[in-house]
């Protein structure tokens, strides 16, 4: 059963899907239960690939339908995609633990279809991030998307405008994605990834201007899909109105998944040599990085809406990732793959805390902080986790990542990229500093009596611990931990994982 | 004769010039029922220009979904749809601007390309001298299907169609979790659907005679498969259709009294689990998923004809869900998701 895992990860929401599609009788709790037990299941999967993975010390082939590569499909498994996949099953457990009472308030009705989106959208991502060839990623990649398009457009107010919006940018950046798969496949005659990469490296495709040419288009088609800097706009407005089950699923992942694809293409399907030494593009997208961390803060910073803080903190993230990515060293490299992980879980905890407050104040706004910490002690706490993390404050894992990063960024001699990476942690300190002290000293009443209105006449909302429901609070408090737990195992993940899916070349 | 010389590049031109001419006047047109109608007719021509590269499977698939179904659904969903001209400011002008120089940049890009392309169906190029040589020597061999499409389809990346069917599933659930919401706000919109209450003798008595040979023919491009362009999706399609006109020729409730509710969304999700659940039952028999040589043993025939076998049984899976899932977008988007009346 072992040698199954692969495919089980990934099979197993499949069937839930296909199941909570036809439980509608049988209530919302089967439905929940369901859910969870198969996300369960997959988590499990992917655990015991990733311990086989590092036990043996090489990347974990699975051959769909008992084919030979690259006769058939491949499920490729190796260090990389290995701690990818246990953070996307692992998000999205919590996430499902977390559904409970969110969802059913979101989703009046048809609750249980709702699921089966959620469970596809996992199976998606679980599958775009364990596959070995570039078709059957593309295929996947529609899974996700149109799964996501499903469970945003069933948020509040204009979701569904913005959500159409969002269809827009993502079909065209799946259509370039597949466009320049295209134009690989018609220079190769092959779609396997390994196969890809070893008749890519032939000179004379190297200097192809039709091989150039796909690559440019499926990391243009990616970076719409993982919202870069000039390419973001679709996002603040489809992920702030999303419900929150909604936003707490795919803000962490559908991104962060994005750029583990960008990772795959530039380096197990082209090779570091190619991406910096044949195309000379590096210094323009780290630019384009920079502008996108400062920018993306900047923005956070004006806003008044939480989640839409949030969105815009992810576009900022984004920028560290690819730029990450792009310095060309090994320190680039490995922070950009931790921070996959960090940021992962950072935003999942930012977006299940705001979630929380939106689920107890009923408002979304910056206000809905006020005295969050004597009404809601537990929640406040692991806000400031997350915001710490986002600074960069030491024992969390947002702070090596950004140690790395930043190390990445000196040694390469990209001084923009370093700016921008400290300018962006001040303006995170600045945000999150603004929203704590709100929580922490400013009391409503307080506020009013101290301008002398008449207004005030009203009785004073008095202030009550109303903490989150128990199934909200515990994945609260497991992404909050697993935030120190990260930070505290940095060595070992580096070690364990990153450095094993180092690519040769840089 | 050269397989080179036998294409007639000039027919090639005339399609090519005609689908640009289409796509514009889709795009220039106002109204969205003609802008509807104009890209059933780009659906055509694209169809011919497949059959034309000898992809008649993907061209079947293409007058299928594109020139009918896609059209219909056009159709059902401009009739809710209020449109008004807006009058763009300045700065949509600019970005309109831009977003045009964009495309010409990129299309420049593309064209540059074109130049170390290999030649229109050159017998030397990768793709004709990497894969394809060994797909096409060994699949009759190893999976007895002579339609090497269909085997490589259902076969050798049987895991992609699995999900390609899971695409189609997904569309009719988003569909259906968007529109058959119970709080309706354009009720409003519902108003100006017309009524059809009496509908043309001549209509149904067409349908009468058509639809029954439509759902044979379909199940023969099932069933056919194996041997001929068609499978699956393309039966699928056709068997769907074949509702849609009926729904089209006598009304919602009629078709929907013939075909309930209930069944369609069983059939969604069961066409998928078919398909996945023979892969699991080879999995569960020690092969790996899909490998459908593990039912030699329960089906008491050789490896080679178990793949056989089980490129059929998975082509029928998804025939339900396509079949299934066109019924239901047709039901959900024609009537607005509330499912009182059609087109």
């Amino acid at each position: 059963m072992m040698d199954q895992t692969p495919a089980i990860m990934i099979l197993v929401p499949v069937f839930a899907s296909l199941a909570l599609t036809l439980i509608g009788p049988l209530g919302h709790r089967a439905a929940y239960g369901l859910l969870i037990i198969s996300i369960a299941g997959s988590l499990a999967a992917a655990l015991a690939t990733m311990v086989q993975v590092v036990q043996t010390g090489q990347a974990v082939h699975y051959r769909m339908g008992d084919w030979i590569p690259p006769m058939g499909i491949e499920l490729v498994i190796d260090h990389l995609s290995a701690g990818v996949l246990v953070l996307i099953s692992a998000c999205a457990l919590l996430t499902a633990i977390y559904s409970m009472h969110t969802a059913r308030q979101d989703n009046p009705d048809r609750l249980n279809h709702y699921y089966a989106l959620f469970a596809l959208l996992v199976a998606g991502l679980l599958g775009m991030t364990a596959t070995g060839d570039v078709f059957n990623l593309y295929v996947l990649l529609e899974i996700s998307a149109l799964s996501s398009y499903g469970l945003l457009a069933r948020g509040k107010g204009k979701a569904y405008y913005a959500t159409f919006r969002y269809l827009m940018m993502g079909t065209i950046g799946a259509s370039f994605y597949l466009l320049g798969v295209g134009y690989i496949y018609i220079m190769t005659g092959s779609l396997n990834m390994a196969d890809l990469a070893e008749i890519l490296s032939r000179p004379e495709l190297e200097a192809s201007v039709s091989v150039r040419i796909g690559f440019s288009l499926i990391i243009l088609g990616v970076w719409i899909k993982m919202a870069l800097f000039p390419l973001h706009a679709w996002l603040p407005n489809a992920y702030s109105r999303a419900g929150t089950t909604t936003a707490c699923l795919i803000a962490p992942l559908m991104t962060k998944v994005s750029v583990y694809v960008m990772l795959r293409i530039m380096f197990t399907v082209f090779s570091a040599d190619y991406i910096f030494q044949q195309i000379a593009w590096s210094r323009l997208v780290i630019y384009l990085a920079s502008a996108a961390a400062v920018l993306g803060m900047i923005t956070a910073l004006s806003q008044r809406d939480l989640r839409k803080m949030l969105t815009y903190i992810i576009v900022a993230e984004i920028g560290y990732l690819t730029g990450g990515a792009w310095l060309a060293n090994t320190a680039g490299y490995t922070g950009a793959v931790y921070h996959i992980l960090a940021d992962g879980l950072m935003t999942l905890c930012l977006f299940m805390a705001v979630g929380a407050i939106i689920y107890r104040t009923g408002e979304s706004t910056a206000a809905a902080m006020q005295g969050l910490f004597q009404r809601m002690p537990v929640t406040a706490g692991v806000l400031l986790v997350a915001a710490a993390s986002v600074v960069g404050v030491p024992p969390t894992c947002g702070f090596f990542s950004k140690w790395y990063l930043l190390q990445g960024a000196v040694k390469a001699g990209e001084w923009v990229f370093v700016a921008a990476l400290i300018i962006a942690g001040l303006l995170a300190a600045i945000l999150f500093f603004r929203l704590l002290e709100r929580a922490f000293f400013g009391r409503l009443e307080d506020a009013v009596t101290e301008n002398g209105s008449e207004k005030s006449q009203e009785v004073p909302r008095k202030i009550r611990l109303e903490e989150a429901p128990l199934t909200m609070l515990l994945p609260l408090v497991i992404t909050g931990a697993a935030l120190f737990g990260l930070g505290i195992y940095t060595n070992e993940v580096v070690q364990y994982l990153i450095r094993w899916s180092m690519p040769a070349g840089i | 004769m050269t397989w080179d010389t036998s294409l007639l590049w000039q027919f090639d031109i005339l399609i090519l010039l005609m689908m640009v001419i289409c796509a514009v006047t889709a795009l220039a047109l106002e109204g969205l029922l003609s802008s509807a109608i104009v890209t059933g007719a780009y659906s055509f021509l694209i169809c011919l220009m497949w059959t034309h590269m000898r992809a008649v499977d993907v061209a079947f698939t293409e007058a299928a979904v594109g020139a009918a179904i896609s059209t219909v659904l056009f159709l059902g969903t401009a009739q809710y749809v209020n449109r008004w001209i807006k009058k763009d400011r300045p700065r949509e002008q600019g970005i309109k601007q831009i977003t045009l120089v964009i495309a010409v940049i990129c299309a420049v890009m593309m064209l540059n390309a074109t130049r170390d392309l290999p030649e229109w169906a050159d017998p030397a190029s990768p793709a004709s001298t990497h894969l394809s040589p060994r797909y096409i020597e060994q699949a009759y061999f190893e999976t007895a299907t002579p339609n090497v499409v269909t085997a490589v389809l259902a076969d050798y990346r049987s895991y992609d169609t699995m999900f390609e069917a899971v695409v189609v599933f997904a569309a009719a659930l988003v569909v259906m979790v968007v529109l058959r919401r119970t709080s309706h706000k354009h009720r409003m919109a519902l108003h100006l659907r017309p009524k059809r209450a009496g509908r043309d003798t001549v209509l149904r008595g067409a349908a009468q005679s058509i639809i029954p040979v439509m759902q044979i023919f379909a199940l023969y491009v099932l069933f056919h498969g194996h041997y001929s362009p068609g499978g699956g999706f393309q039966g699928g399609v056709i068997f769907g259709a074949s509702f849609i006109l009926l729904a089209l020729c006598y009304n919602l409730k009629f078709s929907m009294n013939r075909f309930r509710e209930h069944a369609v969304l069983w059939c969604c999700a069961g066409g998928v689990l078919l398909y996945a659940g023979i892969g699991a039952a080879c999995l569960a028999m020690g092969w790996n998923f899909l490998g459908y040589g593990a039912l030699a043993g329960v089906l008491g025939v050789s490896d080679v004809m178990a793949r056989s076998h089980g490129i059929l049984a998975v082509e029928i899976g998804v025939g339900i869900t396509v079949m299934a899932v066109m019924v239901s977008l047709y039901n959900d988007l024609a009537s607005g998701g509330d499912l009182e009346e059609g087109l």
